[in-house]
């Protein structure tokens, strides 16, 4: 499902040559797997996700998902990958602070131009999916931080997409929070989504739900 | 693009933003405020100005003596006449008297019910005056802002000028001009000829001036160079003198006006170069997060687009509506005096609406859409930028 050859991301280093963030000769992912990419601080992990989630695109290399060559795509064509076959989720949830739950997940609907009861819907559903039934006018800074992710991941899941990327999700939150969040992700891979989660947190070490892992030091996968 | 959750979402998204929003939208209004009431002020006055300059004679003839305009015998008027060219001569009896409890300067216009017809300057005047009341009893006419002093010293029916050493002609005040004329007619007081010639000491066989009615005007130079060759201490002036030398009046102004004029255009510039140069952490952070979950650069850049014409618009209104409120309702109080500086009672003048629409479409154009493009430039820089690299 993803296919990584002979991929290389660098950046300028602001003097004069670049600097390599990350090497990676071959990697496959399959389809409906939970994923988890682990490493030191400054390994790449971040950056391999970007390269698959298309938040960027490789200095060389290709990056295949569901056959379709991403590092490819223009910008129209990759905001529309982003918007219907990933899901971000982040450390730092990153919701718009002022807006309520409802209207945070439903920015995700914007482009696609629905009417409002359309979106009200579909915005329902998720909301009961996440647990977060009751609280659609809640303002988004008002929530705890359990919440906020839960809030986060039904912006993600919203328009049912194949991979779930999740940057650090548990890194904010308590326990209890952390197993919710665990629960729900692994409800969504037994659905048959992939699910690409880059964690420091032993909740994902040694876990029966991963079905694979990918170590990385230096921008290089060193284990699978 | 623009369907209504597109609109509700934007509008949501910027109202959640409400302290930024109203200071943005309370300085654009502020700036708008002031420039549009420079431009209401100015046009109301330039109409106004207009109006009196087209109604001025085409050669006015002042008899000088010494430097100093001196009433000029109406034995001049015959002659004149003879130079060909010349279709009409009319005397003019007019001149200023001081008022001394009121410490201000009114200006005398005398008029004749028996004559026919007058020079189109005193013509202006007395469209609207009822002659009625003039048929049955002698009495003046006043403007607005003769009205509104002599009744602050109980002058409400009648007035007493002194004249000579120490006589009294009292008449009673017949109306007032309209508020339509009041540039010209505000310090003016509409009386009989005989009454003028008693209370500024004009002789039978004199006039204040004459003016002389050229009905083709590029005869006039010719017609001057022989009236200056019958009397040579003529003073001849036409329209084209009068329209500098008010221009002359308006300029004084003129560096103030650019001064207080430059202080908004500057705070505009000011307002750009923040909107064009920084974009707050929070906006990148919304900016990315909106990239993140699939929206594309143009629908990023048409969401504030839409926010930023929208606040700009609106300040644009409400500065316009508070302008004409301040200059047409409140008579602009503290700014009028900056155009209202040299005539007599000049303060009491009353700024008539008039609606520039070119104008407010031009300050339009120069407000609004700078500042709705300028806001879209960071949202670019920003769009382009990876939003991971934002939101790490």
């Amino acid at each position: 499902m993803i296919k990584i050859n002979d991929l290389e991301f660098s950046v300028s280093d602001g003097r004069h040559g670049r600097k390599k963030l990350i090497q990676v000769d071959e990697l496959n992912i399959s389809q409906g797997s939970f994923v988890l990419i682990t490493g030191e601080t400054g390994s790449g992990k971040s950056t391999l996700l970007s390269l698959i989630g298309g938040m960027n695109r490789p200095t060389s290399g290709t990056v295949k998902v569901l056959d379709r060559t991403i590092s490819k795509l223009s910008d129209h064509f990759l905001s529309e990958y982003r918007r219907e076959q990933i899901g971000f989720l982040f450390q730092f949830f990153h919701l718009i602070d002022n807006l309520s739950v409802f209207d945070n997940i439903a920015l995700a609907l914007v482009p696609y131009n629905l009417s409002f009861s359309a979106l009200q819907q579909r915005v329902e559903l998720v909301v009961k999916q996440v647990g977060l039934k009751g609280k659609e006018d809640f303002i988004a800074q008002n929530l705890s931080g359990g919440e906020r992710q839960k809030c986060a991941l039904a912006r993600a899941i919203i328009n049912n997409p194949s991979i779930l990327i999740a940057d650090e999700p548990t890194a904010n939150l308590d326990k209890a929070a952390k197993l919710a969040l665990l629960e729900l992700l692994y409800s969504f891979n037994r659905n048959g989504m992939t699910v690409l989660v880059v964690s420091h947190d032993p909740l994902f070490e040694d876990n029966a739900i991963i079905d694979q892992k990918i170590v990385m030091s230096s921008g290089k996968v060193i284990a699978l | 693009m623009f369907n209504i959750s597109f609109i509700k979402f934007s509008l949501k998204m910027m109202f959640s933003s409400r302290r930024e929003l109203i200071a943005v939208f309370m300085l654009y209004t502020c700036l708008i405020f002031i420039l549009s009431s420079f431009f209401l002020m100015k046009n109301s006055l330039f109409n106004a100005f207009d109006h009196l300059i087209d109604g001025k004679p085409e050669l006015i003839i002042q008899n000088m003596q010494g430097g100093k305009a001196v009433n000029t015998p109406l034995s001049w008027a015959d002659e004149i006449l003879e130079i060909d060219g010349v279709g009409q001569v009319y005397p003019r009896l007019f001149g200023t008297y001081f008022f001394e409890q009121g410490r201000d300067f009114f200006t005398l216009v005398g008029f004749s019910l028996l004559e026919e017809s007058y020079d189109s300057e005193i013509q202006s005047i007395i469209d609207g005056v009822d002659f009625k009341s003039f048929q049955n009893q002698e009495g003046i006419y006043v403007g607005l802002g003769v009205q509104k002093l002599l009744r602050s010293h109980y002058y409400t029916d009648s007035f007493s000028f002194f004249y000579g050493s120490g006589k009294k002609l009292t008449l009673p005040i017949l109306g007032h001009f309209s508020k339509k004329s009041q540039l010209e007619t505000n310090d003016l007081i509409l009386l009989s000829k005989q009454s003028i010639r008693l209370i500024l000491n004009i002789d039978e066989n004199f006039a204040t001036d004459l003016v002389a009615n050229i009905p083709n005007p590029a005869e006039k130079v010719i017609v001057a160079t022989k009236v200056r060759e019958l009397f040579p201490n003529a003073r001849i002036l036409d329209i084209v003198d009068l329209k500098v030398n008010m221009k002359r009046n308006y300029d004084i102004f003129g560096g103030t006006f650019f001064a207080l004029f430059l202080l908004p255009l500057v705070a505009f510039l000011i307002l750009f170069y923040t909107k064009i140069s920084a974009l707050t952490e929070k906006g990148r952070s919304q900016v990315a997060i909106l990239r993140a979950i699939g929206w594309e650069i143009p629908l990023v850049m048409s969401w504030h687009l839409f926010n930023a014409f929208f606040i700009a618009s609106l300040a644009y209104m409400v500065g316009v509506l508070c302008s004409y409120f301040f200059v047409f309702t409140l008579n602009a109080p503290g700014l009028s005096q900056l155009f209202l500086g040299q005539a007599n009672l000049s303060a009491s003048f009353n700024f008539t609406a008039v609606i520039p629409l070119e104008t407010l479409f031009y300050l339009f154009i120069v407000t609004v859409f700078p500042y709705t493009l300028a806001s879209v430039i960071p949202i670019y820089r920003s769009s382009i930028v990876s939003p991971l690299e934002v939101l790490r």
